[in-house]
């Protein structure tokens, strides 16, 4: 019987004996396994509820993990060099503060934009 | 180590409730483990000849209702008891009408099936495979490999961009995307199916995932899988995250549909 492997290749190799979580146990367990016919079992509330939840929850940990590894790859030193400048433009003339929003968010999108490949073409 | 609880117990504790099936194993491999089930109740056996069920007797005559906790609980009885022999691992949320009804609708009733089966899987275990691209990583290769992308996103930067350009550009990284994933899937089911019995390749759920798949593998095989995995990350392991999980009992591969009599 197999441990877990220890010494990967890469850290990109997650290993795991057993479910560890619910996001390991959901598509493993829903939609799964022996089925009995519906009039030999006692009707059980909440089980498509209980589905769509942790699908859902699982969704979203899925996307934090993403985000939470994508901004420890951020190269800080640009971003935050970026991050002053776009706050020092912005606070400079008394007049931009009366853009309107759309306009301002508009221009803080194309600011974003610019930041990020400015950003990933380093690497 | 053998510590088989006797039919009478269980059935005397079963009175007025309701029972919840987690799966089917043959009676010789039936041992009983510490284990919290379902709702927090004690997991036991319901046997019938040369078969076991493994239950959890749900207290109360009210409703009974699912919760999310319970899905990881039906998950790690299952997990424990693989250790002892094959096992059939119901769907969650089964719940029958007490102890009578597991032997009279299922072990009884589907005997020759669930043995049948215990057989088939004899010795196998599942893996659970799932593999997803780093997302700036793979945007990286795809700039780098596609002369169409690399050219139009040099357009979109010079500055200037068109809505137009930026979604030629966008719709040129999905197909690229597409590609990409399809070859990397094939590589990945290239190198480890012929190390399985069966295996099962579920949908996607997200852009960034390549594969999604469950392998049916001789318990002997499990290192050797393990190898190839190992192989597989260390090839695609800068770009893509592997996500691996087993030995489970074999939960995609128990198709039976258990009708009454």
């Amino acid at each position: 019987m197999a441990v877990a492997t220890h010494g990967t290749s890469s850290n990109y190799l997650q290993r795991a004996p057993s479910p560890s979580g619910l996001a390991d146990v959901v598509e493993l367990i829903l939609d799964k396994g022996l089925v009995i016919d519906a009039y030999i079992r006692v009707s059980v509330i909440g089980i498509e509820l209980v589905t769509i939840d942790a699908r859902i929850v699982v969704a979203s940990i899925d996307t934090y993990l993403r985000f939470a590894e994508a901004v420890n790859r951020l190269d800080l030193t640009q971003t935050e060099a970026a991050g002053l400048a776009e706050l020092r433009d912005g606070g400079s003339s008394e007049k931009e503060k009366t853009k309107g929003a759309f306009e301002g968010a508009k221009e803080a999108f194309s600011g974003d934009n610019g930041k990020r490949s400015r950003g990933r073409s380093k690497d | 180590m053998s510590t088989t609880s006797p039919l009478q117990d269980d059935t005397e504790r079963a009175t007025g409730s309701r029972t919840y099936v987690y799966g089917v194993v043959r009676r010789a491999d039936a041992r009983k483990r510490r284990r919290e089930g379902i709702a927090g109740t004690d997991v036991v056996f319901v046997h019938h000849d040369d078969l076991s069920a493994l239950v959890s007797h749900v207290p109360g005559s009210g409703e009974i209702r699912a919760r999310r906790r319970d899905l990881l609980r039906h998950s790690d009885v299952l997990q424990d008891v693989l250790a002892d022999g094959p096992v059939l691992p119901l769907r969650f949320g089964t719940v029958l009408a007490g102890d009578t009804s597991v032997v009279d609708d299922l072990l009884a009733a589907r005997r020759a099936e669930l043995l049948g089966l215990l057989a088939e899987l004899d010795g196998l275990v599942e893996l659970s495979v799932r593999a997803f691209y780093r997302e700036e990583a793979v945007l990286t290769e795809i700039v780098a490999e596609d002369s169409r992308v690399a050219r139009l996103r040099a357009q979109t930067r010079a500055g200037g961009a068109t809505h137009a350009l930026q979604v030629e550009l966008g719709e040129a990284v999905a197909r690229a995307l597409d590609r990409k994933r399809a070859q990397d899937a094939d590589a990945i089911l290239d190198r480890t199916r012929k190390l399985a019995r069966d295996v099962e390749v579920q949908d996607r759920q997200s852009e960034l995932e390549i594969l999604r798949a469950s392998f049916l593998v001789e318990r002997a095989q499990v290192d050797t899988f393990d190898g190839a995995m190992n192989e597989l990350a260390g090839r695609r392991g800068d770009s893509v995250l592997f996500k691996y999980v087993g030995p489970l009992p074999p939960h995609s591969f128990v198709s039976l549909r258990l009708g009454g009599r």
